[in-house]
């Protein structure tokens, strides 16, 4: 159960790290008004929605997706700063990062069926994770927003792996 | 007769289902709502560095953290008490937190106990919130429907928590309808929605009339109670010593702005809290930022970036033939129309043109040069405003300017060698710009970098300049100088915004863990 607990703070981690590095990517990179936020929260709350009724979609599926676009959305505006037009494409990249969160609810909640664990837990990871991002950002910039989402990523598979292989009974 | 019993269990499922369809869109609404209440109000009261923005933020995620915990722990009897508890306490917004953290901050150990007002408050108000999603899930609050199988609680879980997401969108709108307004406007909505949901949870006809009754009341003295907590705040908070009054309280899209009056004459604008300009020393902040460097260069075109209270557009209208404003937060100009300038004579003001935008993407984007640009925006203590100090951003202002183009910022404090702020942005200017002379003014409690591809002016045309204003108190660093001032400091860049930790875990400390 430790580990179940200790795999949803840190996917609640990646989620906020992926989310929060978008907002601050896309306000850096393209425009600090608030339609970024804008286009962020919704984005990201859409992304969720689907998630959550996306039966057919693995976790595998999801988990590449939520990463693939992150850094998609990293090097078009990367490639193309301060251009309007890539907030466009952009929130597609958040809504597509968006359904792993939605996703991961329902397919872990179907082993644990304990819904209040399972938000607890995320959002426990979540909180360190704001924290995690303003402090990374304000240390390294540019360079947390490419590597900060990759490290959570390397993370949680690392969890993942340690959880199949040690505790294949939880 | 089987047919009817049928029916009446189906209408009866139906209304149940619609009902906590209601409850979890208006937990999501509210959710939202409150989020934008606290999240402002505590930055403003705790002074909104993003290091403070990140610990407001993380109370209110640990407020919803303990909501989880304790959702299906509690029984039905303890779940009403507390939530009806919670809600009538919301009624006590916006003075409750406001009064105890201007008293708090008399008290010894004050950082302390601040902290613990910031979670207490959080955790009182946002976790009723959280107990909702689990707990309707599980089918604890509606005991007779409770359907334990695998695949309805899977459903729940899909649908309750896809409503009250859409809740939160929907409250996202209702706050974007508040921008720019103070919060009379937005709490007596959000009070309306805790009465309806106060309702559908406890369907007590008593209890809700009760909170009705409150909620006029409270909403006829809404302006006053707003006004006099905020004043409160800032007279024992801010530790003024003079009558505080507040002229302006309203949430933009980006910040909570205040205008407060101390004394007869002293106008403070404050950002989150933070104080952005004094009405006392705004003639020299403006003479030195914009007035001085456009007597000197007759500048044909200029831009102001920031400066959103317009005040330095009238100063510099005489000596230039276009003026472009860029200002990001439209509520910031309202303050400024409302409480600094003369709107009609800004308006009569043919060659100067407004644009709400970003500075950034404004520079980006425009074709136009520039013979002065003018930087009047906050210290860099949040990355958004740290960016506008960065290598990149000083980058793309050297872009706009003319050949002979002199970028005019103010740096946030007095520079001497190597403190924190003012050094670090001189130093990231000298990264970008060969020539930079820095003015400090004892009038205007600050200093003034001019930066430029060749030297902005001349030491003589300065003096000269000057004398009818203020002499005997200014200092000018020269360009050959600069290096002994910046030698150790930082560079700000898109790479490294430490700054924004460093000075404010600095004031952090400093303010509450003496």
């Amino acid at each position: 159960m430790i580990w179940y607990k200790l795999y949803f703070t840190f996917i609640g981690l990646y989620f906020s790290v992926v989310q929060l590095s978008y907002f601050l990517l896309l306000q850096l990179n393209v425009s600090s008004t608030y339609i970024t936020y804008m286009v962020v929260v919704i984005a990201w709350m859409i992304g969720i929605i689907v998630g959550l009724w996306w039966t057919k979609l693995s976790t595998l599926a999801a988990s590449v997706l939520s990463g693939v676009a992150y850094y998609l959305v990293f090097l078009l505006v990367s490639v193309s700063p301060l251009s309007m037009w890539t907030l466009f494409f952009a929130s597609f990249g958040v809504l597509i990062s968006g359904i792993w969160a939605g996703h991961f609810f329902v397919a872990y909640f179907s082993k644990m069926q304990q819904a209040d664990i399972l938000f607890f837990h995320e959002n426990n990871g979540f909180l360190l994770g704001i924290l995690f991002t303003i402090f990374g950002f304000s240390m390294h910039g540019n360079n947390f927003l490419l590597w900060g989402p990759l490290y959570c990523a390397i993370l949680l598979i690392s969890t993942q792996v340690i959880m199949k292989t040690y505790v294949p009974q939880e | 007769m089987n047919e009817r019993i049928n029916f009446f269990w189906f209408s009866n499922y139906l209304a149940l289902v619609s009902k906590t369809h209601c409850i979890l869109v208006l937990v999501g609404i509210s959710l939202s709502i409150l989020q934008f209440i606290l999240i402002r109000d505590f930055v403003a009261i705790l002074y909104g560095e993003e290091i403070t923005i990140a610990i407001v933020s993380a109370a209110f995620f640990v407020g919803i953290s303990i909501g989880y915990l304790i959702s299906r722990k509690l029984s039905q009897l303890n779940f009403e008490r507390l939530f009806i508890g919670s809600l009538f306490l919301h009624l006590t917004f916006p003075f409750s937190y406001r009064y105890l953290a201007a008293w708090i901050s008399q008290l010894p150990y004050s950082g302390i106990l601040l902290i613990f007002w910031l979670l207490l408050f959080a955790c009182l108000f946002t976790a009723v919130f959280a107990i909702f999603l689990p707990r309707l899930v599980h089918g604890k609050i509606e005991s007779k429907q409770q359907n334990k199988s695998k695949e309805v609680q899977e459903f729940r879980l899909k649908l309750f928590y896809t409503l009250e997401l859409v809740g939160f969108i929907l409250g996202f709108f209702i706050i974007i309808s508040s921008w720019n307004k103070s919060l009379d406007y937005l709490l007596p909505i959000y009070w309306f929605l805790l009465l309806i949901l106060l309702l559908l949870v406890t369907r007590n006809y008593k209890i809700s009339a009760v909170f009705f009754i409150i909620a006029c009341v409270a909403i006829s003295f809404l302006t006053q109670t707003d006004k006099l907590s905020t004043a409160a705040l800032y007279k024992y908070k801010h530790k003024y010593k003079l009558k505080v009054e507040v002229l302006h309280s309203v949430n933009s899209a980006y910040q909570k702005i205040e205008v407060i009056k101390v004394g007869k004459f002293a106008k403070f604008l404050y950002l989150n809290g933070l104080r952005n300009l004094d009405s006392r020393k705004l003639e020299y902040l403006n003479y030195y930022i914009a007035k001085l460097p456009a007597i000197i260069l007759e500048p044909k075109k200029v831009l102001i970036i920031g400066n959103g209270t317009l005040s330095s557009v009238e100063r510099i209208q005489l000596f230039s033939d276009k003026i472009v404003s860029v200002e990001l937060d439209q509520g910031v100009l309202d303050a400024g129309i409302l409480h600094y300038v003369d709107i009609k004579k800004l308006r009569n003001i043919k060659k100067w043109t407004l644009f709400v935008e970003d500075g950034k993407y404004y520079l980006a984007n425009t074709k136009e040069k520039y013979d002065l640009i003018i930087m009047d925006v906050p210290a860099p203590l949040t990355i958004q405003v740290a960016y506008l100090h960065s290598v990149e951003f000083y980058k793309l202002v050297k872009k706009r300017l003319t050949a002979n183009g002199v970028l005019s910022v103010q740096i946030a404090g007095k520079i001497r060698a190597n403190n924190a702020m003012p050094a670090q942005i001189v130093k990231t200017l000298s990264q970008v710009f060969p020539k930079i002379l820095v003015i400090t003014s004892q009038r205007a409690g600050r200093s003034f970098a001019y930066s430029s591809k060749k030297m902005p002016f001349t030491i003589n045309e300065i003096k000269n300049t000057v004398s009818h204003f203020e002499s005997e108190q200014l200092k000018i660093i020269l360009p050959n100088k600069i290096k002994n001032f910046v030698s150790k400091a930082r560079i700000i860049s898109k790479d490294n915004m430490n700054i924004i930790l460093r000075y404010g875990w600095y004031r952090l400390k400093s303010r509450y863990f003496k």
